[in-house]
This record gives structure tokens, C-alpha cells and sequence, in this order.
């Protein structure tokens, strides 16, 4: 999966949940579109729908210093990374 | 202790017969009634005895941002669109709205129950996937305190927030214990009321109780006839009203506008029976405590 399409799916479940339209990918989303804890739990589900894999409860706290788009495709890029050592094992 | 004198700067309602003033008052004197026949939903409707809903059957333009509308079931809208019109009406200053001199006071029958039904349709689907599904809003939506919740939330309110659940009575506590709140100091403002959305589970669950009207299914606008002797029982319906309460100095000082005012309260029960309809040995009791005796000889009150 490259990079391009994780950001691709990120703009998507912003539009489609968050009613927010191209973001800028390194605005602070909390600061910029009052994205708060309620949102980041939401959209900590829809990138476990996007993986269909669930993410583990480590995975879900170091989501929560995350503030930019960038930071989500950075976050999202490396659950990749580990579930793909995990399917080589 | 004497307390403050406690008024009423500002109200608002949603209802079956309307929802500015002009209309509600305008229908109370045509003896228009929002009482319909129940809805059907495919679900409960047809074990129900009661057959009619007071119904709110016109548009309500909530013009809610998203960041308030993603915690919100519809019992919240109700909620916090009376909240919005009131605090218009009060013409509060915003620095004395987020100070945490005003307070909320306002609660609902039980929350959302239509966001309570999706919930437990995923607990008790068969798919663990859907399980995971619950999404952390949906607790927000649902939960009993939704209303004061949301409303604390659109207006950052920072006061004060009691979110009484009991019923027919839950507006009227909330008013009462919102009164004392600022009655003896602890706030100089409080925004009550209720609200309750549109569901068959209220009224199956009074219909349960034997505590609905059943007589006049093919009348709806014929009940519910509180102090008529063809009285049968209480018409669940859906809306929502609030009333601001504000200290009486400090509402003449910023010059409001003063409805009226709140000059007693209490609240009893008769520590017995659940579903008793009258119960006039803890009526009078009531009364009494509310301490409306500048107002009212107690004997006049039978």
C-alpha cells in the first residue's frame, strides 16, 4: 500500500465523517477544524475498518498525540509496516 | 435561611401545539390539541395500548455545526435548540455565559432511546465486527444526560449541571432544583428545562404500567383530560422547553426583561407505590414545604 493511497483514504474518511473537505496536511487539526478526543476515537475506527484490522490498545494510545493529516498517514504507514512483518512470520 | 429572589429572564418550547409564543398561546386559545395517532414502527407499535402521541409535526431548522451535531440524538436537538432561543432572549453577556456563574439544569425521560435501540441491535446482532461498530459517540447520543451534556457543550457553560431523569417530573425538577441552585447562591443563573424525542419505548413502557390513555385512540385530540372525570391516563409526547433563572439583582442591574418569578418549590414522594396515579397524602405535604405562604393561605390548597 503506498502512501498515496493512505492519504487518499484519510481525506476520504475526513470528508465523508467529519464533514471536512481537503484539509491542509500539515494544519493542526484540532487548532484548525476543532477535530477533538471524540473525533480521534472515531477515526481511529475508521482506519480499522480501512485495514479490516483491529488496532491494539498500545497502537490506539500512540494515536493520541497526533495532530496533522501528515501525522496520520506517518501513523497509519507504520500499522502497515507491522502487519505485514506479521503476515511474513 | 431566606435565600435570593429567583426570576424567569427568558423561555422557549418546543411542543405539539407549537413552537414560538404566538403560536402556543394562539392555539391553548382555539383548543388546538398536538395529540396524533401513534406512529407505526414495526417494532412495538402494535403491542401498545395507547394508540396517540403528542406529535411535533412541523419543521424545526436546527442549523447545527457539526462539532456539536456528532454528539447529539435527537433529544439533544430538541434540547438545544430551546437552549439556543432562550440565551438569544436573555441577551446574557458571552463572558457571564462561559464564567461558571451560570449553570445548567435539564434532563429527559431516559436520553435517546431511538440511539439506545441501534446500540443494542449491534449488542445483541450476531456479528462481533458489528460489535466494534459502537462508535464512541454513540454512548454521547444516548446516554441520560445527554441534554444538559450537549447543551453545556454548544454554549460552554462551565456552571453547574444537574440533569434530573424522573419522568413527567423531570422538568419540573429541573426548574425547582435549578430555583435553589441559585435560590441560596451557588449560581447566579440557570438555564432548565427538558426535552423528549419521538419513541414507542416511552410509551410501551407506561402503556406497561397501565398508566397511559387508551380511551380515545380514535379521538386523539380528546386526551389527554387532566381533572375531567373522563380522565384515563397520561399522552407520552415529544419537544422540549426551558427557562432561564437568574438571580432578581442581578437581572435588574444588566436592565432584563422579567417574566415572572420562582416563589417556591419542593419535592416529595410517597415512598410506596411506583404507579400510584393519586396520592394526596404527599400532595399537601408538598405544598406546604414549598413555602408559598406569601402567596397562597395554606388552607385555600385542598
Amino acid at each position: 500500500m503506498t502512501r498515496e493511497q493512505i492519504t487518499l483514504e484519510i481525506l476520504n474518511i475526513f470528508s465523508r465523517e467529519f464533514e471536512i473537505e481537503q484539509p491542509g496536511l500539515d494544519n493542526d487539526l484540532r487548532e484548525t477544524y476543532e477535530f477533538d478526543s471524540v473525533d480521534a476515537i472515531e477515526l481511529l475506527l475508521g482506519i480499522e475498518r480501512f485495514l479490516k484490522s483491529e488496532l491494539t490498545h498500545d497502537e490506539k494510545k500512540m494515536a493520541m498525540g497526533i495532530r496533522t493529516i501528515n501525522q496520520i498517514v506517518d501513523y497509519v504507514e507504520g500499522l502497515v509496516r507491522v502487519r505485514g512483518r506479521e503476515a511474513h512470520k | 435561611m431566606k435565600g435570593r429572589r429567583v426570576v424567569i429572564t427568558a423561555c422557549s418550547a418546543i411542543t405539539p401545539i407549537g413552537h414560538t409564543r404566538a403560536e402556543i398561546v394562539d392555539s391553548l386559545r382555539r383548543g388546538v390539541s398536538g395529540v396524533k395517532p401513534l406512529r407505526e414502527d414495526h417494532l412495538l407499535s402494535k403491542f401498545i395500548h395507547s394508540q396517540v402521541f403528542g406529535t411535533v409535526d412541523y419543521p424545526v431548522d436546527f442549523d447545527f455545526r457539526r462539532t456539536y451535531r456528532k454528539t447529539m440524538g435527537p433529544v439533544a436537538y430538541y434540547a438545544c435548540q430551546v437552549a439556543k432561543e432562550v440565551l438569544a432572549q436573555a441577551g446574557l453577556p458571552p463572558e457571564f455565559v462561559t464564567s461558571g456563574r451560570l449553570g445548567v439544569a435539564f434532563g429527559s425521560t431516559h436520553g435517546s432511546p431511538t440511539v439506545q435501540r441501534e446500540i443494542y441491535k449491534t449488542f445483541f446482532g450476531a456479528s462481533q465486527s458489528e460489535f466494534r461498530a459502537i462508535g464512541a459517540v454513540d454512548y454521547l447520543k444516548s446516554m441520560v444526560h445527554t441534554t444538559a451534556v450537549n447543551i453545556t457543550k454548544m454554549f460552554g457553560i462551565t456552571g453547574r449541571v444537574i440533569s434530573s431523569s424522573t419522568a413527567c417530573t423531570t422538568s419540573s425538577q429541573s426548574i425547582g432544583f435549578g430555583y435553589e441552585t441559585v435560590k441560596y447562591g451557588m449560581q447566579d443563573a440557570m438555564l432548565c428545562g427538558g426535552a423528549d424525542e419521538y419513541d414507542t419505548t416511552t410509551v410501551a413502557v407506561f402503556d406497561n404500567l397501565m398508566a397511559c390513555s387508551t380511551a380515545f385512540n380514535d379521538r386523539p385530540r380528546c386526551t389527554p383530560r387532566p381533572f375531567d372525570r373522563q380522565r384515563d391516563g397520561l399522552v407520552v409526547g415529544e419537544g422540549a422547553g426551558a427557562v432561564l433563572l437568574e438571580e432578581y439583582e442581578h437581572a435588574r442591574k444588566r436592565g432584563a426583561a422579567i417574566l415572572g418569578e420562582v416563589v417556591g418549590f419542593a419535592c416529595n414522594n410517597n415512598g410506596g407505590d411506583l404507579s400510584c396515579r393519586i396520592a394526596p397524602e404527599s400532595a399537601k405535604p408538598c405544598v406546604s414545604a414549598s413555602r408559598m405562604r406569601p402567596w397562597r393561605p395554606m388552607r385555600s390548597i385542598s
